[in-house]
């Protein structure tokens, strides 16, 4: 058996090797991690009208959300409740029902199950079709970003994302709303889940070194990191966590971020623009990380850069393999061009091409599959970084690491997954007072 | 003995939308359709299997059944895509001042 | 068909050739000289990826496609940088991007000197130790003869045909 309580020290901030490989682990991970959190489905943006729908994944699962008719979003697991195949082989569209290829049974866009193929004549009486609906998913959303649950003893999102949401409304609230860029693309890596998001969540430090070529050639606020040739000031940046391991890093007034020439203008443009009006909205701490550039992840999969405006799911396949999503993510006020010049950006720096996306691969999948080895598989993950600098935030009560490099998010992300994976149940989660978490993070 | 019965008022409908009437001893579920101010109806019900039309989508004048997409002429009832062949009924529709009416045998009760 | 023109022999052998020649170019690493004696400073470089739709849902309003490389002159040569910079892990050690192109369709342009490319392509990549991953999607090209009598690539659209992209990433020429 797997001893859980020794995968994550959080007093000398340092990880077992074997969460990126062990089989055991991945199952505890799908049980106590993805069966328990909200997970990324959709976007508002992605439907828009009644009937449209998106499909998704969340853990390993297969999902399909709705709009109602009535505006509201429902989701499903998609499977037919007869004999177990997909209701919807597509990735999105606007339809009134979902018909099952094998047989036949057709179900409503609210999941109840309407019409089987001669039903009168096969079944006489014997299918009670008001019991084989589609399986229903909790599901709700902040912003427009809509997230699933499968544990109903769950907190609501809004509490889930807790904290955090003083740095998610800094981009998704201050201009009027965030909306995604769809579709999303989808590939593969060989590498297990938590390797990106924790690379999102807290790695401020790779970026000048692993990605020196492709910051040396594009150019904006980033590039000067290239090759690792400038060492950020202080109050350069922050490392920030919070209670359940979402956790982000934020480089101030870094926000185009990559965008050079007259589109990197453009946009820094608009950062300029709206400046105040976020002070006026969220205060002088936040407008000062408005523009600024965030790498972050919402706890456990899915992770965004704001400045790079990349949007992504990390699918577990396995603990040895994922599925990446990407969308491109802007603000919904932005102009036209400057949305279009942002998310052009965001597809060639973190899309299927992208000149930084590429970089991280060999990283994140070499990080995995050395796991193979016995004794490499017995060794320790480091995140001291910054240990000893964290101090409780008074203002948006996160913990918060005062250095544009360092490892404050990571350590609160492995402190959370500890947490999930001991706990028998939301209900044990929740039953420790909500600062304890933060005690047991600054080692007091 | 075919009589007009009454399925709605004028504007209960509006342009461009559909709207599902039951009306006392008609045995069919009707259909009432607003083209461009004029007025149509068709049963309620797909003759591929049970969907109610009302539920799918009604563009230009063709509705389109929500289960599998078939689709008819509200005009003429005329199946116009896979897998509807069975023509829709329609019904004569009649505007008398304020009502709307379709002309149908009558259940007595 | 589709209201084309073929070329004459001479020609579709010439663009064959210089087709070929691209593809040596990009398999043996020489992208600065493929960026500079190939490609048309008014380029637009592209690479589709479809997302999938139910055939008749014309009511679904997002797009269905994704440009995965939108690239102008500009953009493209900034790639050729980055592969250059000796700081470019990924590249080092060597990779290497073999294309198998087939079905080669040869027509006269809009312009005069303007020719329609489409093909087939096939690239097996090598990488590390232990990486071999394979692509196939469709090319449509348009080249056009400079004054030097070059051929210049103008516009290329790659249409990929895996939805999942199980080689990770397409960080190469294609
Ligand atoms: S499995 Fe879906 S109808 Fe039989
Ligand atoms: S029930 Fe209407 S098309 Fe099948
Ligand atoms: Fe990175």
């Amino acid at each position: 058996m797997v001893d859980v309580a020794s995968l994550v020290d959080v007093k000398s901030g340092t990880q077992a090797k074997s969460i990126f490989w062990d089989e055991q682990i991945y199952e505890l991970e799908l049980e106590r991690i993805f069966d328990r959190c909200w997970l990324f489905i959709t976007h508002d943006s992605l439907i828009p009208n009644p009937g449209d729908f998106t499909t998704a994944i969340m853990g390993e699962d297969e999902v399909v959300v709705v709009r109602q008719m009535d505006g509201k979003v429902k989701a499903f697991l998609n499977y037919c409740q007869h004999r177990g195949t997909r209701v919807t082989s597509v990735e999105a569209g606007n339809t009134r029902s979902f018909t099952c290829t094998y047989h036949g049974w057709s179900y409503g866009i609210d999941g109840s199950l309407q019409a089987v193929p001669f039903e009168n004549e096969f079944y006489k009486g014997v299918l009670d079709k008001s019991t084989h609906g589609l399986t229903e998913v909790r599901c709700e959303s902040y912003m427009g970003f809509w997230y699933g649950n499968f544990d109903k003893s769950a907190p609501s999102l809004y509490d889930y994302l807790g904290d955090y949401r003083y740095f998610l409304d800094v981009w998704m609230d201050s201009t009027g709303g965030a909306e995604l860029i769809g579709p999303p693309t989808r590939t593969l890596l060989n590498c297990n889940w938590k390797t990106p998001a924790e690379n999102f969540v807290g790695d401020a430090y790779h970026v000048g070194w692993t990605h020196a070529a492709s910051l040396s050639v594009l150019g904006g606020e980033l590039s000067a990191l290239s090759g690792n040739k400038m060492v950020p000031p202080d109050g350069a940046g922050v490392q920030i966590t919070t209670r359940f391991g979402h956790g982000l890093g934020i480089l101030t007034n870094a926000g185009p971020a990559l965008l050079s020439g007259p589109v990197g203008e453009m946009a820094r443009k608009w950062y300029a623009e709206n400046r105040p009006k976020v002070a006026e909205k969220l205060g002088k701490t936040r407008a000062g990380y408005y523009g600024s550039h965030f790498n972050s992840n919402v706890f456990p999969n899915n992770s965004y850069l704001w400045g790079t405006n990349t949007f992504k799911v990390w699918a577990p396949r396995g603990p040895r393999s994922i599925e990446v999503f990407t969308w491109g993510i802007v603000e919904k006020n932005m102009p036209d061009e400057v949305k279009e010049a942002v998310y052009d950006m965001a597809t060639r720096t973190f899309g299927t091409a992208g000149m930084l996306e590429g970089d991280d691969a060999d990283n994140m999948e070499s990080m995995t599959q050395l796991n193979r080895g016995r004794q490499i598989r017995k060794g320790r993950l480091n995140s001291q970084m910054g240990m000893g600098g964290d101090k409780v935030d008074e203002e948006s009560g996160a913990v918060i690491g005062q250095s544009a490099v360092g490892e404050t998010s990571y350590r609160g992300y492995y402190r959370a997954y500890r947490e999930f994976l001991m706990a028998e149940s939301w209900d044990d989660l929740l039953k420790t007072d909500p600062d304890a978490w933060k005690r047991e993070f600054l080692g007091k | 003995m075919n009589k007009l019965v009454k399925v709605c008022k004028l504007g209960d409908v509006a342009p461009g939308e559909m709207k599902p009437v039951d009306v006392a001893g008609v045995k069919d579920p009707i259909a009432v359709f607003n083209l461009d101010g004029t007025h149509y109806a068709t049963s309620n019900i797909c003759t591929h299997n049970i969907a109610m039309m009302t539920d799918g989508y009604f563009e230009g004048d063709v509705v389109e059944c929500p289960l599998h997409g078939g689709s008819f002429s509200i005009k003429t009832g005329e199946p116009l895509s896979f897998p509807c062949e069975i023509p829709l009924r329609t019904y004569p529709v009649i505007v008398d001042g304020e009502d709307v009416l379709i002309e149908t045998e009558v259940e007595q009760s | 068909m589709d209201g084309l023109k073929a070329v004459a022999h001479d020609i579709y052998h010439e663009v064959e050739q210089m087709l070929y020649q691209e593809s040596r170019l990009i398999c043996e690493e020489r992208l600065r000289e493929w960026i500079d004696t190939m490609i048309d400073k008014d380029i637009l470089y592209q690479a589709v990826v479809r997302q999938l739709r139910v055939r008749k849902d014309k009511r679904y309003t997002n797009k269905d496609y994704v440009n995965i490389l939108n690239e102008n002159f500009h953009y493209l040569e900034m790639r050729v940088r980055q592969s250059e910079s000796p700081m470019q892990w990924t590249a080092d050690p060597r990779e290497v991007v073999r294309h198998f192109l087939s079905n080669l369709e040869v027509y006269e342009g809009e312009k005069p000197g303007e020719y329609r490319v489409f093909a087939n392509c096939y690239v097996v990549r090598n990488r590390r130790i232990y990486e071999e991953m394979t692509y196939s999607y469709s090319r449509k090209d348009v080249w056009r003869r400079d004054a030097q009598g070059q051929f210049k690539l103008l516009r290329r659209v790659c249409e990929v045909d895996e939805r999942f992209m199980r080689g990770k990433n397409l960080n190469f020429m294609m």
